[in-house]
């Protein structure tokens, strides 16, 4: 297990480079800059100490250097025109240039917020598909069976920015909480306190509910069949021949290797969960990454954009190794026909 | 009694994963100056990856020796597993592509005193896990479902179609 997690480590660490160094050039494919843009502007209204301005800009963030340059001071790993490391390894998340100020201070707790609700989700998606799913294919064809299969459909079937206005309606009609948003407005922009954590738990169920139900449809197709394929197998008819009761039988095999695609879906949740909630974000006016994301690329603001891009990138690829050494520890079992072992 | 031992050409390439994660993550470390929260993640992988290098040079010191007796690890962490002191054996498989091919085995014994733990790498892996698996079969020691895949897989189906008629 030890080689594996240091050989899957490995396949981690060029994977975020190799992204790291797309997302940069994909950011930079466009022609121009939220700079040179803003120049044009100025430009055709003839002020010219704006212009320089900009030209400072350019040349104390090193915007007409090689493009490799350019990403090697984003990412850290070469100094900037001031002759300091100020990249993403240092915790610097670049400048801002629609805001006028480093990314970091405008992102706040944005990243902070939109992991919680990403977290949140995925274990709500677990909470509600795991028992429907495992009932479902113990009482298969039943009223049960049929009538939450038609449930989590209709979670499917729904798109997210609808079921969020109709959440919000209903939470502040019969709950009386404050639309929209992750925490009361009094809480905003302030530090971190107990009341504050309670008003974001009173406020994140929404948003978790709405981008939660899309992905529990699949879930429970996935593991009602899986559940169903193994439940037929020989091993279980004859634990059953044997009197084994129904509860052990259930939970000694079968749904340890029904669980596989639970697992390995934490990666693949993950990016969806976090892209998902853009539009979701904008309809409950959420403080999370997804509006800002997509603002920052309309606007070219390079550095915005890129920053949180690799965020998504990282949670992406840590959620991957983390479904994959999981699944390994889970199942270590090797597929018929793939007998090549060194 | 058969000898069997790592061959370098096996361990070269660990050795190279060491060497590579070191100066991937050691790298910055030393070169930059990163934040906190890069320094613990990154302190922590350097870490793990020098562990893993030295277990290689272990690898390489280390002869695992089959007899009547049982199997005994001679090296750096020498221990042994008698047969009659053969308490579990494992089978496990690994591979780090998505459609698991190209991975590699795990056969771990043991023992009352200690374990010791094989890779397929080794030379004449067939041949231990058989004799081990044997062993295990004879003295009725109990296969996990996952074990008895991997051997059939190795080519080892005989034994696992007896353990399959013995009950429980």
């Amino acid at each position: 297990m030890f080689a594996y997690l240091i050989r899957r480590m490995l396949i981690m660490i060029p994977t975020l480079a190799v992204i790291s160094l797309i997302t940069f050039v994909i950011i930079k494919l466009p022609p121009g800059d939220y700079l040179s843009n803003q120049l044009v502007e100025l430009q055709s209204q003839g002020e010219s100490a704006a212009m320089e301005k900009i030209q400072f800009l350019r040349d104390l963030h090193g915007l007409d250097d090689p493009l490799l340059q350019q990403y090697a001071v984003w990412v850290g790993l070469w100094p900037d025109p001031g002759g300091s490391f100020n990249g993403l390894l240092q915790g610097e998340l670049g400048y801002s240039f629609e805001y006028g100020r480093p990314a970091s201070e405008i992102v706040g707790d944005r990243l902070l917020l939109s992991f919680l609700v990403a977290f949140c989700t995925i274990v709500f998606t677990w909470l509600v598909s795991f028992p429907i799913g495992v009932y479902s294919a113990t009482h298969q064809y039943s009223w049960g069976d049929h009538s939450l299969t038609f449930i989590g459909f209709l979670g499917l079937a729904t798109p997210n920015f609808l079921f969020a206005l109709v959440l919000l309606y209903l939470a502040n009609v019969v709950f009386g909480t404050s639309v929209g948003g992750l925490m009361d407005p009094e809480y905003i922009d302030k530090p971190w306190t107990l009341d504050k954590i309670g008003s974001v738990f009173e406020h994140i169920w929404i948003p978790v509910i709405v981008i939660g139900t899309s992905g529990t449809a699949g879930l429970i197709r996935r593991l009602r069949a899986n559940l169903l394929d193994e439940l037929q197998k020989q091993y279980v008819v004859t634990g059953r021949a044997k009197g084994l009761p129904p509860f052990r039988l259930l939970t000694k095999y079968p749904l340890r290797m029904a669980l596989n695609p639970f697992i390995s879906d934490i990666g693949n949740l993950l990016p969806q969960v976090v892209s998902g909630a853009a539009i979701v974000s904008v309809v409950l006016s959420l403080p999370t990454t997804g509006p800002m994301l997509l603002q920052a690329l309309r606007s070219q603001d390079q550095y915005l954009a890129g920053s949180f891009l690799m965020f998504l990138a990282f949670l992406t690829v840590v959620g991957m190794f983390l479904s994959d050494v999981a699944l390994s520890a889970l199942d270590p079992r090797i597929r018929l026909g793939g007998r090549s072992l060194r | 009694m058969t000898d069997h031992r790592y061959p370098i050409g096996a361990l070269v390439p660990d050795y190279s994963r060491a060497g590579i994660g070191l100066a991937v993550t050691g790298g910055p470390l030393l070169l930059t100056n990163p934040a906190p929260a890069v320094l613990y993640a990154l302190s922590a992988m350097a870490l793990l990856f020098a562990v893993f290098g030295a277990r290689t040079a272990i690898r390489q010191l280390t002869r695992i020796e089959m007899s009547e007796r049982g199997v005994w690890q001679r090296g750096p962490l020498g221990t042994a597993v008698p047969w009659e002191g053969l308490t579990a054996v494992t089978v496990r498989y690994f591979s780090t592509r998505r459609d698991r091919k190209n991975g590699w085995m795990q056969l771990r014994l043991k023992g009352r005193r200690g374990s010791i733990l094989v890779d397929s790498t080794i030379e004449q892996f067939d041949l231990l896990a058989s004799r081990v698996v044997r062993e295990a079969v004879t003295r009725g020691i109990g296969l996990d479902e996952t074990t008895r895949v991997n051997l059939v897989a190795l080519g080892l189906d005989d034994a696992v179609r007896v353990f399959a008629t013995e009950p429980g």
